[in-house]
This record gives structure tokens, C-alpha cells and sequence, in this order.
């Protein structure tokens, strides 16, 4: 099934957001994937080697293109390097992860940060 | 898949919010992702990373903040049982769960409850402490224990609970004779059974017979318990009494210490695995090194994920014991690990040295002990959380956690309120369905039963019901 999305991945015009760089990120993934499904610590070395070479914005961008080839084993693996790349960070890391912008009135921030103060605990400094 | 392109483009069109908010827009691709990528992402997260996401913007606040998220959460963390247990019972809490998942991890009382009986002449199960207590198939199960006199009990009692909690209560007495009556034996849930091993009797013989138990409720004959004893083989523990057990997975049963023949202090692990049609089953021991020394009355629970829980108990030494060790009996290599932790360090910690307590899973995978005695056989009335996952991964080598944080995590007494029960050692105590509910039989009292009793002993037959105090 991986393949038949692919071929038609490649015969189809409209796919506007899957850009050639991201499918040469992505197509390659399945061999790969098997050759080092065994060896966990290849897989967190490769994921290293994703998070320094790959910008947030492209991370994501992956993750679509992932959804859309309906290739679970990357999409998986995507969500999961950005999972661990935010994992017990700080909101402000976070925001500057993934380039947003807080849009929250002023004061409302601070109400949300009492709010959720009975779950921060041991939360890493940028 | 063509829809995320779509929904894309329709976001950057119809977007007339703040120039923030178009600036996070078009800036970022992560906007771009549904809301069950999103999700997928965000449940690999813990807790306060989940959050620290909410916080970044209006957007991410909203999906972050979504029940439909929190209920998956709940499941995640608290088991599916637990979580559709909550949706099919009468508990009003609207379906919000980020709220209730906030209000069990911020658990700070209980409150007790005493048991009402309906009107008529209705027998009641005599007082006795070292009896078996479980919740199996919708119902309440009472067997066993030693009575005054030091005498041994071999009757079975079944109350129906239901679905919902229940303050009043009908006992009935199905079974007397098997099994032969005893003390200080083991009793737990796997599926639809009881299974009971072990215990003391009034002659002083210690026992190592495996029995079955299952509940059938006819329209007619109203409920029944049968009780058959299960084969074993050849190898099976040596005999044994106050030891401990719990049920693993609803797969296997795990047993640990007691005392044995000559009154020896025990500190073996033996699992018993049974077959899939529940006739047969099969015991091996689990050497390994270090493991908790040798004890009795102390407490065995698990904690799902295959982990079990034991805590305190008397050692050989008849000392009163307050360690904490934890098992994975998923992992290849099976071995315990100790938790070690400063005791000044925890408020109140003090009186955690304990025997006789009970330590019951509750909903949100804590333990919640209560009772027991000290070295001085003062009983104790306090309820304490018990929470093993508060402990990073890291320190499954042995470590001593001294971090003042960690450890209010780990140990944190409840505040009690209702009901007064009378401080106890050697009761019983078991959650109902959702594990919001505690129903604690019997046990050990202060107090005199008769002029003549001088060791101040008095066994007690009271049944209350103790109840996590969520403030929705």
C-alpha cells in the first residue's frame, strides 16, 4: 500500500504542500526504517541527526507529508522526534520551536500559568 | 489526506484575527496540522509539557485544553477499565476531564463513611481481623479470619454492590466449611475469580493450598459462591501465613514472604501462573538478588504495567518496617528494586513504619495506605498516597531520592473527614469498580472486650466505605 501512494504521489499535480525536498526525506525512510528497526540506538541516533539538520518548520512539514504518503511508521516516528524535542521544556522554548506567537491578553498568561501550577514539576531552563 | 491541503488553504483565507495570530498563521507549519496530529504528538508528552503547550497560544490553549484529548489522556495514564468505568456510572462530572484528571492528582482528603443495613433481622459477619476482603463480580466477598479466642472463621459472606457505590448493604452467607477455616491467608481477583492461598490455623498449621473461587448470581437462588480447590502439581511454596499476594496483569499471582512452619519469617517470591481454562496452574519461584528482606504483614499491590508495590511489614528481627520496593514482571530479568528515601524528609513520616495496613490501588494508580500498627502496636488510623510514578525511570538503580520535591510527590498524607473509624491493624480494604471507593472490613482495635481480656484486644466487625474527596 506504501508503494501505491507513492506512485500516485508522484503522478498527482496537486500536491502543493509536499515539496520534492521533503520526499526525498521521506521516501527514503522505509528502507531505512527496516534496516535499523532492531537497533533502537540507531534510531535515536538518526533522530539526533534529524532534530541539527532539519528546522521545526520542516519537521512539521514532514509530518504532513508522512500523513498524506499514509506512511505510519514515519509518522510516528516524526511525532515522536517532536514529542521528545519539547518534551519538559519551557512554554517560551516551545513558542520559539515551533515560531509562534503568543497571542494572549496581557495578565492572561500568568492566570494560565497559576492554573496549571499543579503539574509543573522539574521543568528544564531553556 | 487531500483534505489537510485543502484545510490549508481555507485557514490562510478566512483568517481575519489579530496580526499575531496571522503571523503564527502563515509563519509556522505546526498550525497546519490537525488536531489529531497534534494529539498524537501531544500524548506522548507528560503532563506539564501538555500543558506548556497550551500556554504558548489561543489556538494551542483551546486544543490542548479539549476534553476530547484529556478523556485519551485518562485512558493513557489510568487504564481504559478505569476510564470507561467513570463514563457508564452515575458520577457527575459532566465529562471534563482535564479538570477530573487535576482533581485526582491533587488529592488531598478522604472521607469515610459509615455502613447502613436494611431494616429486619439480618445475620452479620462476626468481627475478626486477618480475613480475606475482595471485589469480584459486581459484589463484595468476605472469607476467613481469626475471631476472639484466638479461633480461626471458615465461613464466606457476599454483599451485591452493583454498579454505583452503596451505603447500605445486604450481607449473605453462602459457604461454610471450605475452604477449612484459617487466618492471615491471601485473596485475589484474576478475572471473574477469586484465587486464595495459603494461611493459619487455630491449631497453629500453617497451609499452602491453592483455592478458586467464582461468584454466580441466579434469578432465583439469588448468589452463590463456589469454592475448588485448584491443581497444582508437585511444586508449590512452602506453607505459609501473613504473607502477601496480588494479582498481576489479571494474568498471574505473585506472592512474597509470611511466616512459615516453625514460625520462621519467609522471604521467597513465587508466581503461579494459571492455565486458560483456570484448572490447572503452575508455581515457580523468583530468585533474586537483592530482594526485600524476610517479613510478614506487610503489603503487595500492583500498580499496573506489570510493576508491584511492597511495602512495610515485621522482619525477622520483629521489627517494624517502612521500605518500599518495586518488581517489573514484564522485564526479562526479573529483580526487585528498592526505593530508597530519607524519612525526616517527608512531613509526618514518622509514623510510615507500619504493620497490618492495607495497601489498596486507587484511580489514578497510587496506593492509598491505611491503618496498621507501629513497633509499639499502636494501631494507626491515617491514610497515606503512596505514588511510585512520581520516581523518574533514572532512579530505578538504586539511589536515595533526596530531592524534597520528589518526595512529597512519593508519600503525602490525606486529610480524613465524615466518619471516624476506630484506629486498626489486620483489616481488610478493597476498591470497588472505579476506584474511587475503599470498603474496609474488621481488624484489630483498641479497646476491651470483656473485663477479663487483659491484652486490650478487641476484634472489630464494622464495614465503612472511604471515599477520594474530589472538589469538581
Amino acid at each position: 500500500m506504501k508503494f501505491c501512494t507513492v506512485k500516485q504521489y508522484f503522478d498527482d499535480e496537486n500536491n502543493n504542500n509536499v515539496t520534492n525536498g521533503i520526499a526525498t526525506t521521506v521516501i527514503p525512510l522505509p528502507n531505512k526504517h527496516l534496516k535499523i528497526k532492531a537497533n533502537n540506538k540507531e534510531m535515536e541516533q538518526y533522530e539526533q541527526e534529524l532534530l541539527r539538520n532539519v528546522m521545526p518548520q520542516e519537521l512539521t512539514k514532514l509530518i504532513l507529508a508522512a500523513n498524506y504518503l499514509n506512511f505510519k511508521e514515519a509518522l510516528d516516528f516524526f511525532c515522536r522526534t517532536v514529542a521528545n524535542a519539547i518534551q519538559n521544556k519551557s512554554v517560551d522554548y516551545v513558542r520559539k520551536f515551533f515560531g509562534l506567537e503568543s497571542d494572549f491578553e496581557p495578565g492572561e498568561e500568568e492566570k494560565l500559568c497559576k492554573e496549571f501550577a499543579w503539574s509543573f514539576e522539574g521543568v528544564d531552563e531553556d | 489526506m487531500k483534505n489537510i491541503n485543502t484545510a490549508y488553504y481555507s485557514m490562510a483565507e478566512t483568517s481575519t484575527s489579530t496580526s499575531a495570530s496571522n503571523k503564527n498563521m502563515k509563519g509556522s507549519p505546526i498550525t497546519n496540522l490537525a488536531p489529531d496530529q497534534l494529539f498524537s504528538i501531544l500524548l506522548l508528552l507528560p503532563i506539564d509539557s501538555i500543558l506548556a503547550f497550551s500556554m504558548t497560544c489561543k489556538r494551542f490553549k483551546a486544543l490542548a485544553c479539549s476534553d476530547t484529548l484529556w478523556e485519551s489522556i485518562c485512558r493513557r495514564d489510568w487504564g481504559p477499565n478505569a476510564v470507561d468505568v467513570l463514563k457508564s456510572s452515575n458520577f457527575q462530572f459532566q465529562q471534563q476531564w482535564m479538570r477530573l484528571y487535576r482533581q485526582i492528582s491533587k488529592l488531598e482528603s478522604v472521607s469515610c463513611h459509615k455502613m447502613t443495613y436494611p431494616d429486619g433481622e439480618f445475620e452479620l459477619p462476626k468481627p475478626r481481623a486477618s480475613h480475606s476482603l475482595n471485589f469480584v463480580s459486581d459484589c463484595l466477598v468476605l472469607f476467613g479470619g481469626g475471631c476472639e479466642g484466638g479461633r480461626h472463621l471458615d465461613d464466606t459472606w457476599v454483599a451485591y454492590i452493583g454498579k454505583d457505590f452503596e451505603k447500605m448493604l445486604k450481607w449473605q452467607k453462602v459457604n461454610s466449611g471450605l475452604p477449612s477455616g484459617r487466618f492471615g491467608h491471601s485473596c485475589i481477583v484474576i478475572g471473574d475469580f477469586l484465587v486464595l492461598f495459603g494461611g493459619i490455623n487455630d491449631h497453629g498449621s500453617r497451609q499452602n493450598d491453592t483455592w478458586l473461587g467464582q461468584v454466580t448470581r441466579h434469578e432465583t437462588l439469588g448468589i452463590t459462591l463456589s469454592w475448588t480447590l485448584l491443581d497444582v502439581g508437585t511444586i508449590a511454596p512452602p506453607p505459609r501465613g501473613a504473607h502477601v499476594a496480588c494479582s498481576v496483569n489479571n494474568k498471574f499471582m505473585l506472592i512474597h514472604g509470611g511466616i512459615g512452619l516453625s514460625g520462621l519469617r519467609l522471604g521467597d517470591t513465587w508466581v503461579l501462573e494459571l492455565s486458560e481454562n483456570m484448572c490447572f496452574g503452575t508455581w515457580r519461584e523468583i530468585v533474586t538478588c537483592p530482594s526485600p528482606a524476610a517479613r510478614s504483614g506487610h503489603s503487595l499491590t500492583c500498580i499496573g504495567d506489570s510493576r508491584v508495590v511492597l511495602f512495610g511489614g515485621r522482619g525477622v528481627g520483629y521489627e517494624v518496617l517502612d521500605d518500599v520496593w518495586l518488581l517489573d514482571v514484564s522485564e526479562d530479568i526479573l529483580k526487585w528494586v528498592q526505593i530508597q528515601y530519607e524519612l525526616p524528609n517527608i512531613p509526618g513520616g514518622v509514623s510510615l513504619p507500619r504493620v497490618g495496613h492495607s495497601a489498596t490501588l486507587i484511580l489514578g494508580g497510587r496506593l492509598l495506605i491505611y491503618g496498621g500498627e507501629d513497633s509499639y502496636r499502636h494501631r494507626k488510623d491515617d491514610f497515606w498516597v503512596l505514588d511510585v510514578s512520581a520516581i523518574p525511570s533514572i532512579s530505578m538503580q538504586p539511589t536515595t531520592l533526596n530531592s524534597k520535591e520528589i518526595l512529597a510527590k512519593m508519600w503525602k498524607r490525606l486529610k480524613a473527614s465524615g466518619y471516624k473509624p476506630n484506629s486498626r491493624s489486620f483489616h481488610r480494604a478493597c476498591a470497588d469498580h472505579s476506584g474511587r471507593y475503599l470498603y474496609v472490613f474488621g481488624g484489630m482495635v483498641d479497646g476491651l472486650l470483656q473485663p477479663a481480656e487483659s491484652s486490650g484486644l478487641r476484634f472489630d466487625g464494622e464495614l465503612f466505605l472511604v471515599e477520594l474527596v474530589l472538589q469538581l
